[in-house]
This record gives C-alpha cells, structure tokens and sequence, in this order.
C-alpha cells in the first residue's frame, strides 16, 4: 500500500512538470518561465520575546520571467514577482520587480546592458536563488548592507572562452529605491567593478555541483563598488534607501572591495566569500562613529564578513546536502561580531524545477547594534518551476 | 540498516551495467570559440560555433577557414556530400549549406515550443535516410523527419542526462551527454541504452566518427578534441 502511494505520488510529481514555454520567428525568440514558491517558517525565540508573527506560511515567489532574443546581438530579459510587486515591496532579497533591461552583444569591445538588475560585484548575489538549497542567502549578501539590485549601465567583456569576465558597470546607487524614480540630493553615482576567472572552464552563476564535474572547476572573483555622497546640511536620503540597519548608504564617502572563489568536483562543491566597506562619513562626528575620538577612528567605520558554504549533491538520490558558516559585523567600532550557521537539505523531484528545501538556521552570537529576539529559525517548502 | 546505509554513502560511485570507461588517444586544441558540434568531412571537420559561425578545419585542427557566419545559434551539424545541415537551437531551424557555395542557403523551421536554451541540439540522418533532431533536455525528444523534413514522429527518450550531439554510425544511433559525460549507444528499435561509454571530459558537445571508426568528442568550454581508438563501437 505505501509503495502504491509512493508510486502515484512520484507519477503526480513528475508527470505534473513542464518546462518553460517559448516562441519564436525564426529571428526573434521569446521565453516565458516563472517560478512559484511556498515555505512554512519557524522560529525559536529567546527567552523574553513572545512575537510569533513569523511563524507562518509564506508565498515566497510568484515569479513571471520572459526573456527574448533577437538574432544573435539582442537580448531583453523582464522578470516580475508578483507576490511582491502586489505589496509594492522593494525587499533587497526578494522584491517585486526582478529585471528588466536590454543587452547589445553586436559590438567587439564590450556587451552593453541597460536597465535595472543585479549589480555584478558578489558571485554569492548573482546566483539565482532558484538553484540554491536554502530558503535565505546568507544576511550580509542578501542586500540589507548592500544593494543588490539598481538601475544602470553595465559593460562587459569575456575573453578564452568566457574563462574571464571584466564587467564595469554604473548605477544611480540607491539599489532597489532607485525605482521609485529620484535620485539622492547629491546627484552622485555608484561605480561597480567585477573580474573573474574560472580553469578549466567557464562557470555558471552555480552553488551546487549538480553536473557532478568530472575534472575539479574552479572560480575566483573580485569586485569592487564605490560612490561619494555628501548630503547637503538637514537633507536626508530617501525613505528606505539606507536599509534595515541603515548602512547601505554613507552620507560621505564608501568604498566596498571582496573576494569570492567556488570549487567543484564530483558534486562537492565549496563556496566562499568575502567583503568589507570602508565608510567615511563626511561629518566626523556621525552616529556610526560611535563617538569614538578621530584619532582612533580616522573618520572611518568598517561592515564587512565572510561567508562558507560547502554543498554535495548526491545525484542518485536527487539529494543536496548542503552546511553554511556566516561570520559579519555591521560596525567595526562596536564590540562583538555576528555569527549564524545553516544547514540545508534539498530533494529534487525534477532537478531544480521541482524540489522541497529544508533549511535550518542557527544564530551563534550577535551584536548589539540590532539583536534578534529569536535564536532559531526553521523553513520548509516546496520550489516549482515552469 | 548497515547496508543501506553503506549503499547510501558509496551510491554515487555506483554505476550500471554495460558501462566501459575510454580514454583518448590524444586530444587537440580547437581554433574555434564556442564550438557547439562537429562532423567529419572527408579528410576535414566542420566544426559550429555558438557564435553562429561554421568552419573547416583540417584534419590537424592546425588550419581553418570561415565557410559561413551569421547564422543565429548553431548546435547540430552533419555533413553529407556537397551539403551541410546545421541545427539552431533557439530559433528552431535547420539551415542548408553547400561546401562548395557557402553562400547558398535555405533554412527549415522545424517548430519546439520548449525552453528556449533546451532546443535542438544535435541533427543526424539515420539508417532510412530520414533525418532525426534532438532536443537537449527536459524533456529530450527525438524528432523524426523525412528527407523534405516533414515530421514522421516524435518521441521523449527517458534518458539519465541530456543529449548534446547525435551520430549515426554503422547503423547504430550513438548520443553524446554532457551533464552525463558519456556516449549512450542506443537500439534503435526500443529507443534503450544498450552500452554507455563513459571519459572525463568537460562540456563535451560534438561527437563524430571518422571513416576508420575512431570517435572524436569535442568539448566546447575546453575548445579541445579528442581521439579515440579506432575499434568497434
């Protein structure tokens, strides 16, 4: 009888699945994809809190993406949720409006895109959530620090086989704000660099070693953001811009740098990176210096941390095992550092276009500047792709 | 418990029956960017590249010559006669070219309403002389068309991986995987594996046979090809 079930269960599973869905002229070609997403969430809190709000189910995405094509040097990409753009939520990880922008290939020196996305800094940021095991990116890449989506110019080239990529690229630099339309009073631009290398081959935007390389891939990247932004006396950014710890902005000057690299082989797979701001804000005696003197300070305050993450996909068994160790601190001048780790494991019905996700999360210690009323979050869900 | 515990752990290294590990023989740089499939031609290859390119090279890979460009996004060719076949996988077409006209051509749209990167990647003309077109993935079709490519059938191959060349040889149907990284040998008759032929190689998009029956695989991403004995397959 149980095996009867199992069998109808894998025959609703797997017969129910259809991928995307495209058009095409001969000369133009239109892909229509999305994604739907619905977890249910969990948290352990500490001893003195009773909010329970976020023990909930929740539509995580409701996803609508069509890309296009137009012969070989055109390419258009628009990619809505719906599940956010109702609320109108801007959420750095999660918000309504996904891409949307146009890209020209028909020239040597660089490709053009136009438009609002992903800003290509951080190799964690530009991995679709849809391939990853877990229900959340790791906090300090998820955009509360740093924007993870704006509206710009990006310019890029690859060279030996796409094994290199230069892409420089620059954005109104309020991140996902910028849709609302106005610029910041100063005017200023953000400017956004990223190189990376991948032996012996190129390498996807990947977490997971789902093609069970038969020959160790390696990626290492580096990038770079920088914009000046000096608020005249009383002006403040807008509403939002600054994020939920209020540091994805400086009024003053902010220079971010960090450093990635993925390794796969097999199906294992470790990923790491790492980042720091450097923040000077033009008044020496800002909140976030801490009051601390300019002697000792130098007029500076740093956000920064490091993330790992090691994977295995174990294919016959359509399993992803996957831990995380998170390691960041919003502010240097303060004391303390904020530690999580995660766990994650992954069932694929149909590989990543049908799997049920279960992640963990626990927090170690914390700072603080913004301590969390729960020690312990647990989400599980189902992923559909179509 | 012990044991399924033991089969969990070492069930990645586990594989079926009828399964041969090759080497190659030796293996060559390709001079081509991209490229996406390969079939032999006399004593030369005609190599596509997914910059929409099509090129000959010689048989030492040390000297090519540009015979077409501007198609859209080539990933299947064959080669019979004076004629080259070459499938587009987003824009659904099979584009004729003749070797010793390049500029002469005539396309086919063949419609696949599937994901627009999952179309046609491999195209080879079986023991009938009619022609067979393969989707890479999810699912991997196998169309059958007649010599004016009108449709005779289709159907989904169950596969362990995605299909990214064809070749018929000796009237046996061989399909290059590289997810998979293997050749699956197939009968033609109940469309089943009948022997895989696993290597380590990387990307491996472009599989041929030569007149002596050495098989060449070329990967894409490495822009390398490689030989491989000379034997039966």
């Amino acid at each position: 009888m149980v095996k009867r079930h199992l069998v109808l269960w894998s025959a609703f599973v797997c017969g129910s699945i259809s991928a995307q869905v495209s058009l095409t002229n001969g000369v133009n070609s239109l892909e229509i994809s999305g994604a739907l997403s619905t977890y249910y969430n969990y948290r352990i809190l500490d001893s003195v809190s009773t909010d329970k709000d976020k023990n909930r189910f929740n539509l995580r995405d409701a996803q609508i993406q069509l890309e296009g094509r137009k012969g070989k040097n055109w390419e258009y990409e628009l990619q809505v949720d719906l599940a956010d753009l109702g609320i109108g939520s801007t959420d750095p990880e999660n918000p309504g409006l996904m891409d949307a922008w146009i890209k020209y290939k028909g020239l040597s020196w660089f490709d053009i895109r136009l438009g609002y996305g992903k800003l290509a800094w951080s190799r964690y940021s530009l991995i679709p959530f849809t391939y990853s095991a877990y229900w959340q990116r790791s906090e300090f890449l998820r955009g509360s620090i740093l924007s993870r989506r704006d509206i710009g110019l990006e310019l890029s080239k690859e060279f030996f086989n796409q094994r290199l990529v230069l892409i420089g690229s620059v954005y109104n630099g309020l991140g996902e704000v910028s849709l609302r339309g106005d610029n910041d009073v100063t005017g200023a631009l953000e400017y956004v660099g990223r190189a990376e290398f991948s032996w012996p081959i190129a390498l996807k935007y990947r977490e997971t070693d789902d093609k069970h390389f038969r020959k160790p891939v390696v990626n290492v990247g580096m990038g770079g953001r920088y914009t000046e932004r000096n608020l005249p006396q009383g002006e403040l950014f807008p509403a939002g811009a600054a994020g939920e710890y209020g540091l994805k902005l400086t009024n003053g000057r902010k220079f971010s740098f960090g450093a990635d690299g993925v390794f796969m082989y097999r199906g294992l797979s470790i990923n790491a990176e790492f980042y720091q701001s450097i923040n000077t804000p033009q008044d020496t005696a800002s909140a976030y210096l801490q009051g601390i003197s300019f002697a000792k300070t130098k007029g500076i305050y740093k956000t920064g941390g490091f993330v790992v993450q090691g994977n295995y996909f174990i294919k016959p068994l359509k399993l992803i095992l996957s831990a995380r160790y998170e390691n960041y601190n919003l502010n240097d001048l303060l004391p303390g550092t904020n530690e999580r780790i995660s766990g994650a494991i992954a069932y694929q019905f149909d590989g990543f276009r049908s799997m049920i996700k279960l992640q963990t999360l626990h927090i170690l210690q914390f700072e603080n500047l913004r301590p969390p009323d729960w020690t312990d979050q647990f989400r599980i869900g189902w992923q559909y792709l179509f | 418990m012990r044991a399924i515990l033991i089969l969990f752990i070492l069930s990645p290294f586990l594989q079926a029956q009828d399964v041969e590990r090759i080497f190659p023989k030796q293996k060559m740089s390709v001079p081509v960017e991209e490229p996406s499939d390969v079939c032999v031609k006399g004593t030369e290859f005609i190599v596509v590249s997914d910059k929409g390119d099509v090129f000959v090279l010689s048989n030492d890979f040390s000297q090519k010559r540009l015979l077409h460009s501007n198609l859209s996004d080539p990933e299947g060719v064959f080669c019979s006669g004076d004629s080259i076949w070459v499938a587009e996988e987003r824009s659904r077409l099979v584009t004729q070219l003749q070797y010793s006209n390049p500029a002469a051509m005539r396309s086919v749209e063949i419609p696949y309403s599937g994901g627009r990167n999952k179309g046609y990647e491999a195209i080879c003309r079986n023991a009938k002389g009619n022609w067979l077109l393969f989707t890479e993935k999810e699912p991997v079709w196998m169309i059958e068309l007649d010599a004016h490519f009108r449709e005779i059938g289709r159907t989904i191959l169950k596969l362990p991986g995605d299909v990214s060349s064809a070749a018929f040889y000796k009237g046996q149907l061989f399909l290059l995987s590289d997810e998979a990284a293997c050749v699956w040998k197939m009968d033609v008759a109940t469309n089943e594996i009948l022997k895989t032929y696993t290597f380590n190689i990387l990307n491996a998009e472009g599989l041929c046979f030569d007149a002596d029956g050495g098989m060449w695989i070329m990967s894409d991403a490495e822009q390398k090809m490689y030989q491989f004995e000379k034997r039966s397959w």
